[in-house]
């Protein structure tokens, strides 16, 4: 899996500092191939979509697009505002199947042409599946983000398109898991900014895209969708806006750098930004933890923002009497340790 | 617990190489006597359970391996419908005493899934339904604070003991593990090694093991397969999947094994076993009714709360670090009686003056509060600076006037703020009788303007305070 489309804008704005991740979004192929050649080991650990996870994204997304989208016409009923029957279809992927280049860009001028005609109110679906938006980052490399929503929503409250995303998650009693919902917010953020910007593309500026967006999630029972879920994406537009800016510095400066070499030729001079959920979504995680290893940022992001820079070998230095503290933070510092190891019973010095 | 403690603990714990305990007690009340087990494997985002290991925690548990988990037959779930059935018709016997020990939280929530989906199914067996029941009050009952039934080992370890990783580290049973084991020199390495695995209730999919990728291909190769050839590969995928539970059952044990291994006292704990009995008991006898309407979902959030309240209650009075710790933030008080104004001994009005050293306190004025090991609680009047630079608290006791080992000038004292917890039963039951606009309604009523009487509320509410 590489860091293409909306992963790498979500990834963007988790972590908008990291010029590492920048010189991975720019970096062709996946991501374990930058570690690889970075690090110059194979990575070693779990890392894409499981097949079992794949296919059951798969299978429910086939079951909500079934039948000229049956069930999806069911859940999203109350918000187009008419009987599943009167809604109108149009799933892009009959036309042009695929993931290569040449059907997004056929997709894109076929949303773009609808996206036109319900502005000049012509007859136009309420329910586009698969369409293609695009973020435009140019000039210079990675010059386009491709975005594909699942669907765009005709939003009878807005009357406009509002992008929804289906997600096989399980629902249960109304409740997602945090972690689940707070990635794929940004994902939808990413949507709907890249909605934004094909709406102003038609009429420069003049429709208020809304920051909201449909989850639809999937029933305990059977992969059928869920009622749909109205997600407020006023902060993760803003984080992927953030993270656009920040990826355009980033930008800049690797190439300033590599100087028409690969981004992955000049990992080693960037700035990483590591941060604890790095553990958790990123394969440089590791090499980028070497450059605090040893500081308070290695124990995480809060000791991180405590203890600043302080080697941990300094701060134990206070406990052992190897280290005087220099300031009156430091000296708070080495009260409240000792303290601590007094109660744990560890000597003093 | 403060984030700079937190911190500085953890660095400490990185120094000594091993977890520090962070509370003088337990948190869980002693094993019963026939405390179990449950581990789970489920497909990743399916959430269906693909093998689950159970059994008593001494013993070795009873594994079923699902070969087909997302098909409609269930059959295979049976044994462990009959055990849970089991487990509860013993714990039923002793009023909703029950133990059982899960790996982590996420072995809750598959449970939890796994009751959605049955609790209801009517074409589902009889005894799979139950299961369904079961596994759903179980999950329901793991929402409340302090309760006793659910033994998250991942979480029990994680409340009572600080490692030498950070936060999110320590989200990985295993490698939270290597901080416990004395037989490890270097948990830092050895908990990043252990973390290339995981740890959540899922199969290893690592590049150098494939097992969950290679049993989702084997599943879909028995399907066209018969007779030997389909028997050799059902049992590769048995093998892997017993396997992957067995690796889940041993985690449990271990950290089993290390959160009894921190040797805190158990005591204390009466209330909330006595809570969680009573809340088990009354859910298997009357069955599961989940809040939907909007007033009984605000019952339920009482509930939830005041569960959080007793808690935490329960917790300042049995355990001298969680104190500590208040204590430091200022939510608690220690000091001496300094002065009792009680003109008829062991009869109301008593006052006592209490003076401490703490020059932060988050206790005001009108908080009910008591003292520490006491019958004795009351109402704070007054707070002032000290004479010494301390704080000085005035308190008129309400209950305990006849306490005679406390209410004497010299006598030690720490007082907390009575938080027990309170659920409005009675109001929010009449609400929907009532039709409260609240839950029930649209708008929120038009109310006429009167006029004002008293002067400000501010003043109102100065007035009704009492000297």
């Amino acid at each position: 899996m590489s860091l293409k489309g909306a992963t790498a804008l979500v990834r963007l704005a988790q972590n908008p500092r990291c010029e590492v991740l920048g010189a991975m979004v720019l970096q062709e192929g996946p991501e374990t191939r930058f570690f690889e050649r970075v690090v110059g080991t194979p990575y070693d650990r779990e890392y894409g979509e499981r097949q079992s996870s794949k296919r059951r994204g798969t299978q429910f997304e086939r079951n909500a697009y079934a039948g000229d989208a049956r069930l999806l016409r069911e859940a999203l009923a109350p918000v187009v505002g008419l009987e599943p029957d009167q809604i109108r279809v149009r799933n892009l992927l009959d036309d042009y199947p695929g993931t290569k280049d040449d059907a997004r860009v056929a997709r894109l001028r076929i949303t773009r042409g609808l996206l036109k005609d319900s502005l000049a109110g012509r007859v136009a679906p309420h329910l586009v599946i698969q369409p293609q938006l695009l973020v435009p980052t140019n000039p210079g490399p990675r010059a386009y983000f491709f975005i594909a929503p699942d669907v765009l929503v005709w939003s009878q409250q807005h009357g406009l398109y509002v992008p929804a995303d289906l997600k096989s998650f399980v629902v249960r009693e109304n409740e997602v898991s945090r972690a689940d919902l707070a990635r794929v917010r940004l994902q939808l953020g990413a949507q709907s900014l890249a909605l934004v910007h094909e709406y102003d593309r038609l009429d420069r500026g003049k429709t208020s895209v809304p920051a909201t967006g449909f989850l639809i999630f999937s029933h305990p029972n059977g992969l059928r969708p869920h009622a749909p879920r109205t997600e407020d994406l006023r902060g993760a537009r803003e984080a992927v806006r953030i993270g656009i800016e920040s990826f355009l510095r980033h930008r800049e400066r690797i190439d300033r750098l590599r100087a028409g070499a690969e981004p992955y030729t000049v990992a080693a001079e960037l700035v990483p930004h590591f941060e604890e959920r790095c553990l958790a979504n990123c394969v440089m995680s590791a090499w980028c933890r070497s450059t605090v290893a040893g500081r308070a940022r290695d124990l995480g992001d809060v000791p991180g923002q405590l203890l600043g820079n302080l080697e941990l070998a300094r701060v134990t230095g206070f406990l052992l009497g190897t280290a005087e503290p220099a300031n009156d933070a430091e000296r708070g510092i080495a009260v409240e340790l000792r303290r601590i190891a007094a109660e744990h019973g560890v000597r003093v010095a | 617990m403060s984030a700079l403690q937190d911190t500085l603990t953890r660095v400490l714990a990185r120094h000594l190489g091993r977890a520090l305990p962070i509370r003088s007690t337990s948190a869980l009340a002693a094993d019963p006597v026939d405390a179990i087990g449950i581990a789970t494997v489920k497909i990743v985002t399916e959430e269906q359970i693909q093998a689950i290991a159970y059994g008593p925690l001494d013993a070795e548990p009873t594994v079923i391996a699902r070969l087909d988990p997302i098909g409609r037959d269930v059959a295979d779930l049976v044994p462990f419908a009959e055990f849970l059935k089991g487990a509860v018709q013993r714990a039923l016997a002793r009023e909703g005493e029950m133990r059982i020990w899960v790996p982590h939280s996420e072995t809750v929530a598959a449970l939890d899934v796994l009751g959605h989906r049955y609790w209801r199914n009517q074409t589902a067996r009889p005894e799979i339904v139950r299961m369904g029941e079961i596994c759903r009050i179980l999950a329901h009952e793991a929402l409340f604070a302090g309760q006793q039934v659910i033994a998250d080992s991942a979480q029990l370890l994680r409340d009572h003991a600080i490692t030498g990783q950070s936060r999110t580290e320590d989200g990985h049973l295993d490698a939270l593990l290597a901080w416990f084991d004395a037989q490890v020199a270097d948990p830092l390495e050895e908990a990043r090694m252990r973390s290339r695995f995981p740890a959540s209730g899922v199969l290893i999919n690592t590049p150098d093991r494939r097992d969950d990728d290679r049993v989702d291909r084997l599943r879909k190769e028995a399907k066209s397969q018969s007779g030997a050839r389909q028997r050799a590969t059902h049992d590769e995928i048995r093998r892997i999947l017993s396997a992957g539970a067995r690796r889940e059952w041993n985690l449990m044990v271990s950290a089993r094994r290390a959160f009894w291994g921190l040797e805190l006292p158990t005591t204390g704990l009466e209330d909330l076993v006595a809570l969680s009995k009573r809340r088990l008991s009354a859910a298997l006898t009357q069955g599961h009714f989940p809040a939907r309407r909007a007033d009984k979902v605000a019952i339920e959030l009482d509930e939830l709360d005041s569960a959080q309240h007793t808690t935490e209650s329960c917790m300042l009075e049995v355990d001298d670090a969680a104190r500590d710790c208040a204590r430091r933030a200022g939510a608690s008080i220690a000091g001496r009686v300094v002065a009792r104004n009680q003109p008829r001994p062991g009869r109301r009005p008593c006052t006592i003056e209490v003076e401490t050293a703490q020059t932060v306190v988050r206790t005001r004025r009108d908080d009910k509060v008591r003292i520490v090991g006491t019958n004795v609680s009351g109402v704070v009047r007054d707070i002032a600076i000290a004479a010494s630079g301390g704080t000085r608290v005035r308190v008129e006791i309400l209950n305990g006037v006849r306490s005679t080992g406390v209410l004497v000038p010299g006598a030690r004292v720490e007082i907390v703020e009575q938080t027990g917890g309170y659920v409005r039963l009675r109001e929010l039951s009449q609400a929907a009788a009532r039709g409260v606009w609240m839950f029930f309604g649209d708008a929120a009523p038009v109310l006429q303007a009167t006029p004002r009487r008293g002067g400000s509320p501010l003043t109102v509410a100065r007035g009704s305070r009492r000297p």
